[in-house]
């Protein structure tokens, strides 16, 4: 039986699935609380002894292993950008995109306060964006300078105006800071080029963060890379989406994953209008694309939840399902 | 070789589009091809832009100047306040230009470019005026 493992480093459980690949079938699912504080082996090491009592005794070979992460808060991010609307908005998007969370979004200049509290937030990495291509080039190298100055400790992603990358790549440098440069989110007004800047930021999570939170057992066990898991789901959004070279794809589709503590929406859509006489405005939009509603989960979210659903909505809906609930028991 | 690159005019930057609810397409894509032709990079944000829209994607590109177009008659009170809102945004030297049917019916020319020079416009563009005879004037208003 030729089985392939996934797991999946959550921030409360670690959950393993095996797929049976030639029938293309869930075989058996287990699960252990996660065990990042003494060594992540020993909550894998329970949920996989709990997996194997549901697996045949023999015959397995396990053709694949492939892992994510969301412990220790996953990827924490804060981005920052010129205009709001333009290259914060196009950063927000690239953070998502490569499954991060984001703390906080700047734009504009900053402050030595808006540094400190980028640290105080415990960003993992920093996304610096700012203008078009032979655009503006004020308030990233500004940025650039301030984090300089301030011998920013995490690694910082540039991804702005190429004119001024170089030059940003020498300021950050000459102050020990870790950098890595890349292609600009916004190369022209209203024009989006996510992809280089999602796969940078994958990188640096391999190469520091996953070391950084306790994950570094975890990368010998599986076979290509640990990556945060909601950049999984988007993927395999892509997959069943697009199908691949054999496969023909179910076309395009929103996947929406309700977690403990937030809830993330992916989609994988053009998402043009459906009539032509539609003028468009702003920002395009990617392909693929993930938002997040960082307050509204099953679990820790779930009082938000209520506040935003109200308990009126939520006595009537329970009416309608002929259920009654005092206000306090609600 | 470095005092060469110093002596390299950096490509300049111009911000049009059509303000308002305005839809009238064509004069803004001659004026977009006009520009090109000069050598300048043109952002053109197209119809139905909002005074933020230019604004953002003057910041955005760097750019070295902003033409609002305006045709339909509406343009003196979708272009009101704009230099205020550009001097919060840092753009209170980046010149501004307006030109098109820019108020409702016709009225006096010496008037009309004042109203707009008051709101901040450092030119104005009337009825009949067109692109290739204006361009000198905007060429050396942003610096070419």
């Amino acid at each position: 039986m030729n089985l392939i493992l996934c797991v999946d480093f959550g921030s409360t459980y670690t959950k393993l699935t095996a797929i049976d690949k030639d029938s293309e079938t869930i075989i058996a699912t287990a699960k252990s609380f996660t065990t990042i504080e003494d060594n992540i082996m020993n909550g894998f090491n329970k949920a996989k002894a709990e997996l194997e009592t549901k697996l045949p005794k023999k015959d397995i070979n396990w053709v694949a292993k492939l892992g994510c992460s969301s412990a220790a808060g996953g990827l924490k991010m804060c981005v920052i950008g010129n205009v709001p609307e333009l290259t914060t908005d196009a950063a927000k998007k690239a953070a998502l995109g490569a499954g991060a969370r984001i703390l906080k979004a700047y734009h504009f200049e900053q402050t030595e306060d808006d540094i400190k509290e980028m640290l105080d937030l415990n960003a993992d990495m920093i996304l610096l964006a700012g203008g078009t291509d032979g655009g503006n080039e004020t308030y990233i190298t500004a940025n650039a300078k301030l984090l300089a100055k301030c011998k920013f400790p995490k690694p910082i992603v540039i991804a702005g105006n190429k004119s001024c990358q170089k030059q940003i790549g020498e300021i950050l440098k000459k102050a020990g800071c870790k950098y890595y440069i890349t292609e600009n989110i916004m190369p022209q007004l209203n024009a989006l080029n996510v992809e280089p800047a999602r796969e940078t930021i994958r990188k640096v999570f391999m190469e520091h963060i996953i070391d950084a939170k306790g994950l570094h057992e975890a990368i010998n066990l599986v076979q290509n890379e640990i990556i945060p898991t909601p950049l999984s789901v988007l993927n395999a959004a892509h997959a069943l989406a697009t199908g691949s070279d054999t496969e023909e794809g179910i076309g395009e589709l929103v996947i929406v994953d309700i977690g403990g503590a937030t809830t993330d929406v992916h989609s994988i859509a053009k998402g043009l209008p459906s009539k032509g006489d539609v003028s468009y405005k702003g920002m395009e939009e990617p392909f693929d694309k993930r938002t997040v509603e960082g307050d509204l989960g099953m679990r820790y979210s779930a009082k938000a939840l209520l506040e935003a659903v109200t308990t009126k909505r939520l006595q009537k809906y329970l009416n309608e399902l002929g259920l009654k609930m005092e206000n306090e028991q609600v | 070789m470095a005092t060469k690159k110093a002596t390299n005019k950096k490509q300049k930057t111009v911000v049009i589009g059509v303000i308002g609810a305005d839809v009238h397409v064509v004069g803004n894509k001659i004026i977009e091809r006009t520009l090109q032709q000069e050598g300048i990079n043109v952002v053109n944000i197209g119809v139905l832009s909002s005074q933020q829209d230019f604004i953002n994607a003057a910041i955005e590109s760097g750019a070295d100047g902003i033409l609002v177009s305006s045709l339909y008659g509406h343009g003196e009170l979708d272009c009101q306040g704009m230099r205020g809102k550009m001097i919060e945004a840092g753009l209170k030297n980046t010149p501004l230009m307006v030109g098109g049917n820019i108020v409702v019916g016709k009225q006096d020319t010496k008037e009309v470019m004042k109203k707009f020079k008051d709101m901040g416009f450092d030119e104005v563009f009337m009825p009949g005026e067109q692109i290739f005879d204006v361009l000198p004037v905007i060429l050396k208003r942003i610096g070419m």
